[in-house]
């Protein structure tokens, strides 16, 4: 009697799990946050909030005010020894492997400081000035302190403090198409994906 | 012949479990707890699991258990959703979640305690061949989340550096030697490992 319980049961606990296990790993194809948050922008992407923030070239802005049909943004800080600096020079790759898209106004690369208290416009100009030759394309921003946190979420990026006075944040491009919605999340180093991510996006 | 048991840890009185659940999950403890991932993992996850597990001692000897314990012959059913729980718990988006969102938190410190309730009502009824499977997957568990942990190129999770992942994977590593150790000694030396610290004049050590 017992045996046949514990039979159903067991089985139905063993269903259950595997569909816990399921629905909590995206069928099993997403075991850490950052695969899952790479998931969900190529499977269902969500548009990011029309946030305002303040250019390194002068002048407040929102985000639906920048020209270009894609957006890249990246999240740096600039006095970050490791991370940005490598997507500082895959940016300045960017500017000109996208000559011609951003040229006719297509596409916009935007870098976005997640430290508002030590980045002000100079700063971000002179980050990038350490990386591309030109500004052509490249925006940076600041966003307002009290956004910062929205931003972040809105992106699904996290920062956490390194322990030797800096931050670590799980570094990527993103590619963000018309209305605003976030495409694709891209490896930073991986410079053929970017590229055809938004020459795809652009074609949309 | 008179066996040698080691007394489970178990702390004086009923009501100081439910008093320990609430310290561990308010703030301080917890955000202390969970600011890190070898803590997080290794001293919370267990703890919880623990306070469950003691919970659900007292509950088997009140004797109402009976209609539930016929669903769990052997222990087959609490031993499956216990391994669930305590699996899911260690991979590093649910405990990246837990860390980042209230409500994965709160499950989490539903779920745990529930799992040690679960193992509680089970592992006395457990033969002794299921009791070895148990140990071996734990052993293989705890060196298969350790290697991964150390060998993963990148951080795993959003709210853990690269060298808390690598401290935890060498603990996890570690600790499955230990708990590979602990349970062959009996099998090779024909004593369990804790009457090694039984006291000399222990009436109730096992004869050698």
């Amino acid at each position: 009697m017992s045996v046949r319980r514990t039979a159903i049961a067991a089985t139905l606990a063993c269903v259950a799990g595997f569909a816990v296990a399921h629905s909590a790993t995206d069928g099993f194809e997403a075991f850490t946050l950052e695969s899952a948050r790479r998931l969900h922008a190529l499977r269902a992407p969500a548009a990011v909030p029309d946030f305002a923030l303040d250019l390194a070239d002068g002048g407040r802005s929102l985000i639906s005010q920048l020209e270009g049909k894609v957006l890249l943004v990246d999240f740096v800080y600039s006095n970050c020894p490791t991370y940005c600096a490598s997507l500082g020079s895959v940016y300045a790759q960017l500017q000109q492997r996208l000559a011609a898209e951003i040229a006719a106004g297509d596409v916009r690369l935007l870098s976005i400081s997640f430290d508002p208290e030590r980045d002000n416009p100079a700063e971000l100009r002179a980050y990038r000035a350490r990386h591309g030759k030109t500004a052509a394309g490249w925006e940076l921003g600041v966003p307002a302190r009290e956004e910062l946190s929205k931003w972040l979420d809105a992106f699904g990026v996290v920062v956490i403090p390194d322990g030797l006075g800096g931050y670590t944040h799980n570094a990527a491009v993103h590619v963000v198409g018309p209305g605003r919605k976030l495409i694709a999340i891209v490896e930073a180093g991986d410079l053929d994906a970017i590229v055809q991510a938004t020459r795809s996006a652009t074609a949309r | 012949m008179q066996s040698y048991r080691p007394h489970a840890v178990r702390l004086r009185a009923d009501w100081t479990y439910p008093l320990l659940w609430l310290a561990l999950a308010a703030p301080p403890l917890r955000s202390w707890l969970e600011s890190s991932m070898a803590l997080h993992m290794l001293v919370q996850l267990p703890l919880l699991a623990w306070i469950g597990y003691c919970a659900g001692r007292m509950w088997t000897r009140s004797h109402s258990l009976n209609q539930l314990q016929s669903f769990n012959a052997g222990g087959a059913t609490g031993i499956l959703i216990a391994s669930f729980a305590m699996l899911l718990w260690m991979l590093p988006r649910p405990l990246d979640l837990a860390r980042l969102d209230a409500s994965i938190d709160t499950l989490k410190f539903v779920s745990v305690p529930m799992a040690g309730v679960a193992i509680a009502l089970s592992w006395q009824r457990l033969p002794a061949i299921a009791r070895a499977v148990v140990h071996l997957e734990v052993i293989a568990t705890l060196l298969r989340f350790g290697w991964g942990y150390l060998a993963a190129e990148q951080r795993l999770c959003l709210s853990y550096l690269a060298e808390d992942q690598r401290v935890t994977g060498i603990i996890l590593v570690v600790l499955g030697a230990l708990y590979s150790i602990a349970v062959s000694w009996k099998a090779v030396f024909g004593v369990p490992i804790y009457a090694f610290f039984a006291r000399a004049d222990d009436s109730r050590a096992a004869a050698p």
